[in-house]
């Protein structure tokens, strides 16, 4: 989030992806930052899913993320 | 003073911080011989005392996101990869997807998803990319 928020300081627009146990967390880091950046949730946990469970949460969220990058 | 007069000037004093615009005022100033009286510590009585409170307790400004572009169309995307095990197997099916859109596409990965990417990376991405997608944290 702090990359994303250093960034958007340098006129780069941008959206991070993370599990969906950091939502909480992303909210608070953007109350903290003082900026809310783009962010897309895909469900939790990552690291013990097969690689065609991720590419399929890839897929599942790709629109949203050209949407949030490209504000709709 | 007793302790209890000691704490609330403390707390105002803090508070008249947060709304100040000196950022090396300090929290709270005791006179030595308040502390001598109102704890167990060993200062003497010439020995000032000053409080500082170590965490962020001013309000940061609001930024706001900047202007999106309206497609990617001619642009390049940089893909950060935070170095979380298995992101990278999320951001090549995002590559793909983006190639296949026509999108230019330049890759990054930081050091460690445990700190903000290195400045020089930072600088990287801001001059040879137009948007960024950060992935994968969890």
């Amino acid at each position: 989030m702090h990359d994303i928020s250093d960034l958007e300081g340098r006129g780069i627009p941008g959206v991070f992806i993370a599990s969906n146990a950091f939502v909480a967390a992303a909210d608070a880091q953007a109350a903290s930052l003082g900026i809310a950046p783009a962010r897309v949730f895909v469900p939790h946990p990552i690291q013990d899913r097969t690689e065609d469970e991720i590419t399929a949460y890839a897929d599942s969220v790709y629109d949203e993320i050209l949407t949030r990058i490209t504000g709709g | 003073m007793t302790r209890h007069a000691s704490l609330a000037r403390y707390r105002s004093r803090r508070s008249d911080s947060l709304h100040s615009d000196n950022p090396t005022r300090p929290d709270a100033t005791f006179p030595a011989q308040t502390i001598q009286k109102d704890t167990h510590m060993t200062y003497t009585s010439m020995t000032p005392v000053v409080l500082l409170d170590p965490t962020s307790e001013r309000l940061v400004a609001d930024r706001q996101l900047t202007s999106r572009p309206r497609s990617l169309d001619g642009l390049t995307v940089g893909l950060l990869d935070i170095s979380k095990a298995r992101g990278d197997i999320f951001l090549n099916q995002i590559e793909r997807r983006l190639i296949a859109d026509g999108v230019k596409v330049q890759r990054f990965r930081k050091p460690t998803f445990t700190k903000p990417a290195p400045i020089d990376l930072r600088h990287e991405i801001s001059v040879t990319c137009d948007v960024v997608i950060e992935a994968l944290a969890d």
